[in-house]
């Protein structure tokens, strides 16, 4: 027996041996290879946003910040009755209850209860001291000018990416150059910071100032709103540029959505309408192909056309206008508006220059603004028009174009014959204040002479006169020029232009004290109802934020000439 | 007077015995505290949760350890009392399955709730078991030969405690039981060859068992080729290499050890080897490993110094049992045998494993008292 029990024993010994032999070799022989080897296949750096870099306006003034917000977090296994507590967490954050029990009911170490909880949420739930409740403090995007501006800045998402608009445009400059540290995490992939973070070079976001006036905007956005709820339209949207720079003052789309509480529900009041949506420009072509004549010398503007009394077939189609008129000069055809003037005139133009015209003013190609989705437009190539076409292009139908191209195309109208690219962008910014890239106004072509340019704006300007279509865009003391454009949509069911779908264009501006255009400023509403004439819908809401204009940029009436007898 | 006799017959408890367990003790809480430190801190606000509680389960474990050892063992030698002890048992084996006493613990039915208190039916399984074929092998040291007789009573009632431990499921401790009854026997003087019968009949009858539920089967998998299922089944096993790995020669440090932070599972209970061999080093697993040696040749010099077989048996069931089960936890978290629940004696946490430990030291204790009666 006594020989049994020796086995036994001399068996566990050297077991015990051989376990002390397997550990030499785990700990001594091996051990660096197997580190590497596990090492390896663990991605062990991990990324460390920077801190989003702010959006200002033209004076600096805060449009997108970030701030420190709270989220609150738990540990499911530290919470006693999951029941209980959710029924009273979701009383105080109004949540959904028995989601939030599922949530606190897992094995889970970690889960979110509520992301960027305000204050007074924290600070009530921090009152009923339960175990288990953690607060993390993360950063989120703020909108001081909230819903007027919400469409041009668009939004960031949870993890800090731009996800629409200029925060999307100017993503890589505004989330700055991430920090990629080496780190020791834990089985459940949290960071061991005990050791504390290794110290890297990190470049922080960069600020992005924009052209736009946060001023103007708030002007532009409460009028287009105002605009778009009395007419009963769809949506609406308003440019204000400078003609000269292409600077873009405000860019307001209605209707928008408030980024600071983000639903998702209604994606198209996302869309900055402005630049991406396009519509039938309308009679708002007429100065453009005015001057192109006048550029070519193939009509002056004091020839007269014979303007039918209202009624003139081209072939199968009638051209109506909505006065009659006979014998017209060729800026009071554009004063009045006069459709069948207007197709009398550009057919001295051959189909081919028209076609060259349009290209020229920058349709159907994206103006180069800095931003996200702009859209080209459509003009169908000349080969494939009709003579009924060719007429109707005369009056701004058949093409269709972006908010965005018609400001575009008018400043150079008015600023001496540039097509100046539009943009959003003043300057970028370090985190110390440092400008480190401005943007500069860029010339893309000349389309007419300065001339002929002096000229459109001086028929352009009687529109804005007494009797004239824009009669109510003026402004008293001011001088003020545009043109209307009232163009008939497209029904989308039939096909052919609807008797009842209107957009009212405004295309104008205001001179400085010294007869230069100022500003200018595109007014759209979408199928407004029951008045669609754009004299009786655009053009208020031109003159409403023209004044504002007036007194937020200090411009001056333009100078009088005094008369002998003028005391004062 | 003739107390006085009797107390003088009582020698010294062993020496080394004693010092070494109280150092595997000691070493087991340190362990314990580094080791659950950050799994404490996750369940409840403190760090040492679980350190509390084993110092607690540490002082009544002692305490029993203690009393045992003044206990005269040979009052344990009685029919009546091996068998009630098994009903207990059985009892409490069954009783697992029982909702409303049962207690799941993930998967598994391991454990009772009595008045509060939670207990593993299998730790007090393995007490009544050692009780029980000590009891039996001294008495019938004779016919052990007969197959009928001596062999196939421990037989049945080893088997039926190994089929709900393995119902439970808890293969490891259903088969650790089954190879210690074995060795029992053997050391009992068992025939050779009714050793080579129930051998080649069991075998089939394990892998059988082994291969019968899916979790096993990945266990075993992972543990042919842990790097190839990383991922999933190997995660454990290569992160318990990997903590022997980072620890080296001399160890990252007591504390500094990273792979207990979830990477091990439970690093407290099964997995507190490789967390020694992180942060003591290999030193550290080579201290441990000579206590263990030190104890069982301790145990089997106890047992062969005593006359009485109840004592021998007593002593070299323990001692085989607690050595047993330190080897396969040791083996596992160095990936020389497949993962099975296993605690490692003296050092892991748990009450009830904490108690059997205690009672079977305090035995041996006991009989190393008496060694010359």
């Amino acid at each position: 027996m006594a020989g049994r029990v020796k086995l036994i024993l001399y068996m566990l010994m050297s077991m015990l041996a051989l376990l002390g032999i397997r550990a030499f070799d785990l700990q001594v022989v091996t051990n660096t290879d197997l580190v590497s080897r596990v090492y390896n296949r663990i991605d062990h750096t991990v990324k460390l946003s920077a801190r989003r870099g702010f959006i200002l306006d033209r004076r600096g003034q805060p449009l997108a910040i970030s701030v420190s917000v709270k989220s609150i977090a738990a540990n499911p296994r530290m919470i006693r009755n999951p029941g209980l507590l959710s029924r009273r967490l979701a009383k105080i954050l109004s949540l959904n209850a028995s989601r939030l029990k599922k949530r606190l009911s897992s094995r889970k170490y970690f889960v979110w209860i509520k992301r960027y909880a305000t204050p007074d949420e924290v600070a009530r739930i921090d009152r009923l001291n339960i175990k288990g409740i953690s607060y993390f403090t993360e950063t989120r995007r703020f909108y001081p000018e909230g819903i007027s501006l919400a469409n041009v800045l668009g939004i960031v998402g949870i993890d800090g990416d731009g996800l629409e608009g200029l925060e999307l445009y100017y993503d890589k400059v505004l989330k700055g150059t991430p920090r990629y540290v080496v780190v020791e995490q834990d089985g459940l992939g949290r960071i061991i910071y005990a050791r504390g973070l290794p110290k890297t070079s990190a470049r922080e976001g960069e600020t992005v100032c924009l052209t736009i006036d946060r001023h103007l905007q708030y002007i532009a956005f409460q009028a287009l709103r105002e605009a778009v709820m009395k007419n009963n339209a769809r949506s609406g949207f308003v440019i204000i540029t400078n003609p000269m720079t292409g600077e873009i003052y405000a860019m307001a789309s209605f209707p928008s959505f408030n980024p600071n509480n983000l639903s998702y529900t209604d994606l198209l009041s996302h869309k900055n309408r402005a630049v991406v949506d396009t519509f039938e420009p309308g009679s708002t072509l007429k100065p453009i192909w005015v001057a192109w004549g006048l550029d070519n010398n193939l009509f002056n503007p004091n020839e007269k056309v014979f303007c039918e009394n209202g009624e003139f077939k081209v072939h199968r189609t009638t051209i109506h206008d909505h006065e009659k008129f006979g014998w017209l000069t060729v800026s009071d055809v554009v004063k009045h508006s006069s459709n069948i003037g207007m197709v009398k005139l550009v057919s001295y133009i051959e189909p081919r220059s028209m076609y060259k015209c349009l290209k020229s003013f920058g349709f159907g190609t994206q103006t180069g603004l800095d931003f996200p989705g702009e859209t080209n437009g459509l003009v169908r190539p000349y080969t494939r028009w009709t003579s009924v076409d060719r007429a109707e292009l005369a009056f701004g139908q058949g093409l269709s174009v972006s908010g965005i191209q018609l400001i575009t195309a008018f400043n150079a109208l008015v600023n001496g014959g540039f097509i100046v690219r539009p943009h959003l962008l003043k300057y970028i910014g370090d985190a110390h204040g440092n400008i480190i890239h401005t943007s500069i106004s860029t010339i893309e072509r000349r389309v007419i002479s300065s001339s002929t340019s002096e000229k459109a704006l001086e028929i352009m300007r009687q529109v804005a006169s007494d009797g004239g279509t824009g009669e109510k865009a003026q402004i008293k003391n001011y001088q003020v020029f545009g043109k209307t454009g009232t163009a008939q949509k497209v029904d989308p069911i039939t096909g052919t232009y609807s008797k009842n779908a209107y957009v009212a264009t405004f295309v104008g501006g205001i001179m400085d004290t010294f007869g230069r255009p100022a500003l200018t400023m595109i007014v759209s509403i979408n199928e407004p109802h029951p008045y669609h004439y754009a004299s009786e819908v655009a053009c208020p809401v031109f003159r409403k934020i023209g004044h504002g204009c007036i007194n937020t940029l200090g411009l001056y009436p333009v100078l009088k000439v005094a008369r002998k007898g003028d005391t004062r | 007077m003739r107390k006085r006799q009797v107390d003088e017959k009582e020698l010294d408890c062993d020496l080394i015995f004693l010092v070494v367990t109280l150092s595997l003790l000691s070493l087991g809480a340190i362990m314990v505290y580094s080791a659950s430190f950050c799994v404490s801190r996750e369940i409840s606000n403190s760090g040492a949760y679980y350190m509390v509680r084993h110092l607690i389960h540490l002082s009544i474990g002692i305490g029993i350890m203690f009393s045992l050892m003044q206990l005269d063992y040979r009052k344990l030698n009685s029919k009546t009392l091996a068998y009630l002890a098994v009903l207990a048992g059985f009892t409490s084996l069954f009783l697992c399955f029982i909702p409303g006493i049962g207690v799941r613990g993930g998967n598994a039915r391991r454990w009772i709730s009595i008045m509060g208190f939670t207990f593993q039916s299998s730790e007090l399984m393995k007490i009544v078991l050692i009780l029980f074929i000590s009891h039996f092998l001294a008495r019938k040291s004779k016919s052990i030969g007969k197959f009928s007789v001596g062999v196939l009573p421990i037989l049945i009632i080893t088997g039926t405690a190994a089929i709900f431990i393995f119902l439970e499921p808890d293969f490891g401790t259903a088969a650790l039981l089954l190879i210690w009854a074995m060795t029992m026997l053997f050391i009992a003087g068992m025939r050779w060859k009714h050793l080579f019968l129930i051998g080649s009949g069991s075998l089939p009858i394990v892998v059988l068992m082994l291969l019968s539920a899916p979790y096993r089967r990945n266990r075993l998998t992972a543990f042919l080729d842990p790097w190839s299922h990383i991922q999933n089944t190997g995660y454990q096993i290569v992160h318990s290499m990997l903590a022997f790995a980072k620890g080296g020669l001399l160890g990252v440090g007591l504390g500094e050890g990273t792979q207990k932070l979830f990477y091990l599972p439970a690093p407290h209970t099964d997995f507190i080897f490789s967390v020694i061999g992180e942060e003591l080093g290999l030193l550290g697993v080579l201290v441990v490993i000579a206590l263990f040696c030190i104890w069982i040749w301790r145990a089997f010099f106890i047992a062969l110094a005593t006359k009485d077989s109840f004592g021998f048996y007593l002593v070299i069931a323990s001692c085989t049992f607690i050595g047993l089960q330190a080897i396969i936890n040791m083996g596992v978290t160095m990936s020389i045998l497949p993962t099975t629940g296993m605690a490692l004696p003296f050092f892991s946490y748990g009450g009830s494993a904490m108690l059997m430990v205690s009672v079977a030291s305090g035995i041996i204790l006991s009989v190393s008292r008496r060694s010359r009666i």
